[in-house]
């Protein structure tokens, strides 16, 4: 059996334990392994790296070495992701830092591991036709706005996976799941992140824009693949549709849960919250009396 | 035992700078065999040839070697110098003292060492160089031209004018490329149809031209003077000789709707039997065999049925129906014509970079994001809108236009890194048009900067600015999507040093100028090379802008790289004025150093009639004996059959093996 070094992240413990559980869970239902990193430890963002890049890149270096014993390290948090990817670039050109690496004992053979985001990981066993036979909960019916926000694909040249511009992987992925991706604007514009705190009606104005994007596009759900961004983007909408006009309100969750839905995994893990179920039963009814009407 | 003379030139400090010539040259006196050895400033100035020439007949030398710049520069020069003192041109070795050592030594004692490393190598050659004598060959004076749009076309008549035989080979149903599908040429305005329909005209009734539409060029042999081409003549499924251009197949055929035009790019339809535009030349429909249902539905006589049944008909068959001379004949079949020519102009153009590369303006799929080429259809009065300037999503005339520059030019990361040179001027000439036609609609312009360098160019985009109103935006546009009916695009105005968000109705893009996606097939179909982008290489960008490396070839036009009409069209003259030149000899000479296989030698194993790349090398037989056989005419003299000749038989001449061993060894042994 393929199995991943699994990387959850800190978020992936605390505000985000659902995109935890459902990614364990489709990846299980896959016959894809997940392994965690033993004893990881934090990935250094979103701070060290305008701190000190060599600090940065020890850092997450220190977890590529602990993933090396098992194989290439998946990472559900965009911003893991990147931290990583950003690390084993710099460790593949930066003989100092592997040597303080080394002189911890920990040794970086360059190029031993290759870190991917859990889309990418997932869209691998797409084109690999792993999913065939297994969607048997399909979301029919559901439109989805696959929102991929600003780590996952950018910049490029670190990132290399899917077009920088218009991605399109999460897509295809939520169309193997039966849903309808819907074809929108805002699918790699920036959340605000941490901005949060610092300007919170900058932050605010840019998600109102995304989820109204959303909302235009005729989307039910906003499928997210980055804990910093469903969070950004659930919290806060009716205090939205207030002060910030904001259309209505949508559901946000990770793509994973719905991959996890339609490949009928554990509910339990899945974790969706009870209105967008009833939403995707919803949609999947109106889908079959359509059929049995047409 | 030879009597070599040597001559150190010091090119100014070109030679002199770096290379301690004096000594260089005083110790080439010391080479056995050198009976002279003097240094000058300029060797090829007359002064300096005058020297070379009373050296060699007071010291009676034999054999030369001349320590200057490269060859490539001067080698003609010095053979001529040495014939005129009597010698046999080819007596002459050069070494390289300036590109292979001052240019590129940094400390002078190493340099002056490898200089008098490459004058010993050179005398060691030259002590066995023989006398050579070129070899004479007729010249067919007629001339293939490939690609019919207007540097085609200009080519083409230029050197029929001059009373010479062209066909003229163009792969679409008629001639007239790009510039057939624009509506106005800037700076002038003029329209381009009108400018360029009476040339399209000319070519098709000129004495001198015959014309091959829906035709490409297969394969391509010989040499200078004597090309052998073979051109596939593809079935056009109507008989020009009795067409009468009446057009009535083309009204009645059922697919007429249903074929994206590629004239009109894709932008209106066309069906399965067409001309491409209206003022197509020649004004001949073809049946095209991919969409033709007649040609696509199985052939009855090869269907078996069982007794009683019927056998099932050809689908359609409308236009033969309705065709009253009876042109359209299903029948007809790709024909191979086998020509001779003795010079071939590439005319083959240019395409344009694809918009589905930017992800960021929607990735060619929001309706209203269109490129510089559709808007020339557009806005053209026989386009798909007649001429109206509207909306594509809705139909609806454009209150806002913004215009993209740079898309996909000077684009490292997604297009070409070079400036495509049209698409300032296009941009500015399409600002002007939608001002014109509607004044009421409000005109931006996103560029990066302005390259507006040409003949009235830069007054053109000030006109645009300042009589037309168009604003000029300068920065770059990050991302255009649609809302509420609208395009939002996101851009930065980088003389305001800010961000900007604006809505428009519509957005075209000024795509680049790209080679066209089958020039390298075509240029390995020619035996020639293309540049990294794919455009045909020239011999030298400044002296020698439309030779090929394969000589009697020549190339004008885009397909050298991107340019204007004017640009285009002065090259297709200057390759005009180059054929002519060539068709002026009745007789060229070839060049002698070429390859040579001894048949004594010969073990007429083949390796290298295997190896040859132009096919110069055939196995012959005499008196029983096989042995390899070089066309002397048809060698270019790259060598490549001497080193696969195991023997020893295949000696390129003036590059023996000998003479080879000679230059090293001289270096080893001094």
């Amino acid at each position: 059996m393929q199995t991943y070094a699994y990387f959850p992240g800190c978020s992936l413990e605390t505000s985000a334990k659902e995109y935890d559980t459902s990614t364990r869970a489709v990846f299980d239902k896959l016959g894809i392994g997940l392994k965690e990193v033993p004893d990881w430890s934090c990935c250094g963002s979103s701070q060290a790296h305008k701190v000190d890049r060599d600090m940065a890149a020890a850092i997450a270096g220190r977890n590529l070495v602990l993933a090396s014993e098992i194989g290439d390290i998946v990472a559900p948090c965009a911003s893991c992701f990147m931290s990583l990817k950003e690390a084993a670039v710099e460790l593949e050109h930066d003989s100092e830092i592997r040597d303080t690496l080394k002189e911890n004992g920990l040794e970086y053979l360059p190029g031993s591991v290759r870190v991917i985001s859990t889309v990418e990981a997932a869209h691998n066993a797409l084109e690999k036709g792993m999913f065939e036979g297994k969607i048997t909960k399909p979301l029919k019916n559901l439109k989805v706005a696959s929102y991929y926000g600003c780590l996952l694909v950018r910049p490029p040249k670190i990132a290399q996976f899917d077009d920088v511009e218009n991605p399109m992987s999460m897509d295809r992925l939520m169309e193997a799941a039966g849903a309808t991706p819907v074809k929108w604007s805002h699918k790699t514009e920036c959340c605000g992140n941490a901005y949060i705190m610092v300007d919170k009606d900058m932050t605010l104005n840019l998600v109102r824009n995304i989820l109204n994007a959303a909302v235009s596009a005729g989307a039910d759900v906003v499928a997210a693949a980055c804990p910093l961004c469903h969070m950004n983007l659930v919290m806060r909408q009716p205090y939205m549709m207030q002060k910030y006009g904001l259309k209505s309100e949508i559901p946000i969750v990770y793509f994973s849960q719905l991959l996890g839905t339609a490949l009928n995994a554990d509910e339990q893990d899945l974790d969706i919250d009870g209105e967008v179920m009833r939403l995707i039963n919803k949609r999947r009814q109106e889908a079959n009396e359509v059929k049995e009407v047409g | 035992m030879s009597r070599v003379g040597v001559f150190i030139c010091h090119c100014g400090a070109n030679i002199a700078g770096k290379v301690d010539v004096a000594k260089v040259s005083d110790d080439a006196i010391n080479i056995p065999g050198v009976v002279y050895s003097s240094h000058q400033k300029y060797s090829c100035s007359e002064a300096g040839q005058k020297v070379i020439i009373d050296a060699i007949k007071e010291n009676h030398i034999d054999k030369v070697v001349i320590g200057s710049c490269s060859p490539k520069m001067h080698e003609n020069t010095f053979r001529k110098t040495i014939e005129q003192a009597g010698l046999n041109p080819y007596m002459l070795e050069i070494a390289n003292l300036r590109e292979h050592v001052s240019w590129v030594t940094a400390d002078k004692d190493s340099a002056t060492r490898k200089a008098f490393d490459l004058v010993k190598a050179a005398v060691g050659k030259v002590s066995f160089a023989k006398p050579l004598t070129p070899g004479q060959v007729t010249v067919e004076k007629r001339a293939l031209v490939i690609g019919g749009g207007i540097a085609g076309i200009q080519a083409a008549l230029d050197i029929a004018n001059m009373g010479y035989e062209v066909v003229m080979v163009e792969k679409e149903p008629s001639i007239g490329g790009r510039m057939a599908q624009l509506d106005k040429t800037f700076p002038t305005l003029d329209c381009s149809a009108c400018i360029l329909s009476p040339r399209m005209v000319d070519v098709a009734q000129h004495p001198n031209i015959r014309l091959l539409t829906y035709s490409e060029v297969e394969n391509v042999n010989g040499y200078v003077g004597n090309f052998n081409v073979t051109i596939r003549k593809k079935a056009k499924f109507v008989d020009e000789s009795i067409c009468t251009g009446c057009l009535e197949c083309v009204t009645k055929c059922p697919l007429k709707k249903k074929i994206p035009n590629e004239f009109e790019n894709g932008k209106a339809p066309r069906g399965a039997i067409y001309v491409p535009f209206a003022q197509a030349v020649p004004k001949v429909p073809v049946i095209d065999k991919e969409h033709c249902q007649w040609l696509l539905s199985p052939d009855p006589d090869t269907i078996e049925v069982a007794e009683g049944e019927k056998k099932p008909k050809r689908k359609c068959g409308v236009c033969q129906k309705k065709c009253e001379q009876g042109a359209i004949n299903f029948e007809m079949e790709d024909e191979l014509i086998n020509e001779k020519f003795g010079a071939i102009v590439l005319a083959t153009g240019f395409n344009l970079f694809d918009q589905k590369k930017y992800g960021e303006y929607g990735a060619g799929e929001i309706p209203d994001v269109i490129t510089g080429l559709d808007f020339e259809r557009m806005v053209n009065s026989s386009g798909p809108t007649e001429g109206k300037i509207v909306r594509p999503s809705n139909g609806e005339k454009p209150k806002k236009v913004a215009f993209i520059q740079c898309v996909g030019s000077r684009d490292e990361a997604k297009g070409v890194p070079y400036c495509s040179r049209i698409c300032c001027m296009y941009t500015a000439k399409q600002a002007i048009l939608v001002r014109e036609k509607l004044p009421d609609a409000e005109v931006y312009v996103f560029y990066m900067d302005i390259r507006a360098a040409g003949k009235g160019y830069e007054e053109f985009v000030l006109r645009a600015q300042r009589e037309y109103g168009a604003n000029y935006v300068r920065g770059r546009v990050s991302r255009i999507y649609e809302q509420d009916g609208h395009l939002v695009l996101k851009a930065a105005d980088t003389i305001l040093g800010m961000p900007l968000e604006m809505e428009a109705d519509m957005v075209i893009l000024a795509t680049g100028s790209i080679a066209r996606e089958d020039s390298v097939a075509l240029a390995n179909t020619i035996g020639i090379t293309t540049d990294a982008y794919g455009f045909i290489s020239e011999v030298h960008p400044k002296l020698k802008p439309v030779e090929v490396p394969r000589e009697g070839v020549f190339a004008c036009g885009a397909a050298l790289s991107p340019r204007d009409i004017p640009d285009t069209v002065a090259t297709a003259g200057a390759v005009a004025a180059k054929v002519g030149v060539l068709f002026s000899n009745d007789i060229l000479m070839s060049d002698p150093m070429v390859a040579n296989i001894d048949p004594m030698i010969c073990v007429a194993c083949g390796a290298c009639v295997e190896v040859c790349p132009y096919s110069a090398i055939t196995m012959e037989e005499f008196r029983g004996k096989k042995f390899a056989k070089v066309n002397e005419a048809m060698c270019q003299g790259c060598g490549t059959c001497s080193a696969a000749c195991r023997p020893g038989a295949a000696q390129l001449r003036g590059q023996t093996d000998e003479q080879i061993l000679k230059s090293i060894e001289a270096v080893l042994q001094w």
